[in-house]
């Protein structure tokens, strides 16, 4: 029977190697090396813009962008009827009597 | 077209320059990355990896070596940095499963067998790369470099950047420890 542990065997095994062929990698490689490449430039922005891109994404950033305006005149609206109203209670209070042309021209002595 | 001239065309971005470069040292990056990782998949994923570097990385390039001799450079780093981030991975999810969160076995890799090896020996050939891949990093490349890629003691000097006496040590003592290994192997299997 023959000594696998033998200083010949190990030296066959050692010598295995010799004469090796190359391997190769599997058909279309640069096809796959350019796609890596494209997804490798694929940068910040590009991200960006095709996240917002997106149906829903899209759809609910307008929503938003309405709904603040929306929000916006309403408020503006509501300080602007409240100004008036001041202004109506300020004369009352403080007694304050506009003059009109009328008046000027009606001024009798 | 000579090399320099597709150096420069690549530096350019230029598409069939770089179609060229990656048909041409494809065969090299993805055998050297093979010897090393020892998986045809990681092999395949290191060669991609590369050739992405080399199109990204080629205005560096300056000509101080051999063209084949950077991206061998390139592969062998890549390679190595593969393997290190396999065996964090590998004691990470020993140190998991020790405190339970993580409860699959942590399998070795399945054995590996070289598509340029003759079938005939394929035993003895899945137990001489279990061996190989026991050497420590250095003396992996350069076995590697020296029986896979059949590169001499200069061309591997030059990519591991050592002078030629510190190779054929590296040889020298990996030669020994694969003895070593083997001996203890085949005396155990016997």
């Amino acid at each position: 029977m023959q000594n696998n542990s033998s200083p010949d065997k190990i030296e066959e095994v050692l010598n295995i190697l010799d004469g090796i062929k190359k391997a190769e990698p599997k058909p279309f490689f640069y096809t796959r090396v350019r796609a890596r490449l494209e997804a490798a430039h694929f940068t910040f922005w590009d991200r960006i813009s095709a996240l917002i891109s997106r149906p829903g994404i899209a759809f609910a950033g307008i929503s938003l962008v309405l709904i603040l305006n929306l929000f916006a005149i309403y408020s503006h609206t509501m300080s602007v009827s409240n100004n008036d109203q001041t202004d109506v209670a300020s004369t009352e209070e403080y007694s304050v009597v506009t003059n009109s042309f009328y008046d000027i021209e009606n001024n009798k002595p | 077209m000579t090399e320099w001239e597709l150096i420069e065309l690549l530096k350019q971005k230029d598409e069939s320059a770089f179609k060229t470069i990656v048909d041409t040292w494809k065969d090299m990056v993805y055998n050297t990355a093979l010897g090393i990782v020892q998986s045809q998949e990681d092999a395949e994923d290191i060669s991609q990896e590369v050739f992405v570097r080399v199109y990204e990385s080629i205005s560096t390039f300056k000509g101080e070596s051999k063209f084949s001799t950077w991206i061998y450079r390139i592969t062998v780093t890549r390679s190595l940095d593969h393997l290190r981030r396999k065996k964090r991975k590998k004691r990470f999810a020993f140190v998991e499963s020790l405190f339970g969160k993580n409860d699959e076995l942590v399998n070795d890799p399945p054995d590996f067998f070289h598509p340029g090896v003759a079938t005939e020996k394929k035993e003895d050939a899945v137990t001489l790369f279990k061996a190989i891949a026991e050497l420590p990093e250095n003396q992996n490349t350069a076995f590697v470099l020296n029986k896979i890629e059949g590169l001499s003691y200069q061309q591997i000097s030059e990519i591991m950047n050592m002078s030629e006496s510190a190779v054929d040590s590296l040889l020298h003592r990996a030669k020994m420890n694969l003895r070593k290994k083997l001996q203890n192997y085949y005396s155990i299997n016997t």
